[in-house]
C-alpha cells in the first residue's frame, strides 16, 4: 500500500453554516461559556461536519478510521467567526511521509477557510498518522 | 505601555496555569456528537482494542479545545493570532490533566509574544504540547485591574 501519490490531492471544497445549535453543543462539550466569537478549535469540527457525508480523507484514502491518529494541528488565524457566518473550506494534501517501511504514513493536510466574500478567516492545518493494517 | 502587558513580563514567566478535571466516558461520546469526529476508538472499547489499544482514550482535539478555552479565560481568544498542538501521547480517562503556558520569547518586529504550554497526566506523562502567539499588548487575567 502506498500513499506517496496523494501529494498535492485536492479535496472537493465544501462550506458550512456556522449553526447557533452546533456552536452550543460544541461549547458545552468543551466546558466553555458564552461568547460572540466561536470556540478556537471549532473549525477543525465544522469542516468534520461538512464532509462527514461525502469528500472526507479517510473516504477518499479509503482509510481504516480506527487506525487513525491525531499527530499535530494548527490554525493561523487571519478575521474572526462568528455565529450565522458561512464557511468553506479548500483543502488539500500537502504532504505524505511514511515510517518504519510504510507501517506508518503521516499525511500534512492543510485547509483554507474562506468567508462567502473570499476572505481568508484562518488557514488550518492537521497531521494525521495512519498505522498501515497487517498485511 | 501598559507594564502589565505580556510584552513587559519577564520570559519565562508563566502565564497561565489550569488542571483541567478527570474525563469520562460521556464527555466523550458528547465531543464526538459535537465534533463530528466519530472514530469508534474514542467510544468503544472493543473498537479500541481492535485497533490495538488498551481501553478508549480522548480526542486530542477535546485536550487541544481544553487549553484553547485555557488560553481564551487568560489572556483572550481575540489576542491569539496562532494555536499549534501536537499530541504527543494518548490521553488517557480519568486522570486530572494539568496545563502550563510559559511566555517564550517576544517579536518586536511584529509586536507578538509566543507562550508555549505542556499538558501533563497524574502519571506526569506528557500528553500535549505546543504554543500559542498572541499580540503582545495581550493583558494576562491576573495582571487587570
Amino acid at each position: 500500500m502506498t500513499f506517496s501519490d496523494k501529494v498535492g490531492l485536492r479535496l472537493p471544497t465544501v462550506s458550512a453554516r456556522v449553526d447557533p445549535g452546533s456552536v452550543e453543543r460544541f461549547r458545552a462539550a468543551i466546558g466553555g461559556t458564552a461568547d460572540a466569537l466561536v470556540p478556537l478549535t471549532y473549525l477543525f469540527a465544522l469542516e468534520m461536519q461538512a464532509r462527514e457525508a461525502q469528500a472526507s480523507v479517510v473516504d477518499l484514502l479509503d482509510l481504516d478510521l480506527s487506525r487513525i491518529l491525531h499527530g499535530e494541528q494548527d490554525f493561523t488565524y487571519k478575521r474572526p467567526v462568528r455565529i450565522g457566518d458561512v464557511v468553506s473550506f479548500e483543502t488539500c494534501i500537502r504532504g505524505v511521509s511514511q515510517k518504519r517501511d510504510g507501517e506508518l504514513w503521516v499525511f500534512d493536510i492543510a485547509s483554507k477557510a474562506l468567508n462567502t466574500a473570499g476572505e481568508l478567516l484562518a488557514l488550518t492545518s492537521r497531521r494525521i498518522v495512519y498505522r498501515s493494517p497487517p498485511a | 505601555m501598559n507594564p502589565s502587558h505580556l510584552a513587559a513580563l519577564p520570559i519565562g514567566a508563566t502565564v497561565f496555569e489550569r488542571t483541567f478535571p478527570p474525563i469520562r466516558r460521556d464527555d466523550l461520546l458528547r465531543y464526538a456528537t459535537a465534533s463530528g469526529d466519530d472514530n469508534p476508538v474514542h467510544l468503544s472499547t472493543l473498537a479500541a482494542q481492535a485497533a490495538g489499544f488498551d481501553d478508549v482514550f480522548a480526542h486530542g482535539m477535546l485536550v487541544m479545545a481544553f487549553v484553547s478555552r485555557g488560553l481564551d479565560e487568560a489572556l483572550g481568544a481575540e489576542n491569539i493570532l496562532h494555536l499549534n498542538a501536537r499530541f504527543t501521547a494518548l490521553t488517557r480517562l480519568a486522570t486530572p490533566l494539568t496545563c502550563t503556558g510559559v511566555l517564550q520569547g517576544l517579536a518586536t518586529d511584529t509586536r507578538e509574544a509566543r507562550v508555549t504550554f505542556s499538558v501533563h497526566d497524574d502519571r506526569e506523562v506528557l500528553t500535549l504540547r505546543g504554543f500559542a502567539k498572541l499580540r503582545a499588548d495581550a493583558i494576562p487575567r491576573g495582571q487587570r485591574d
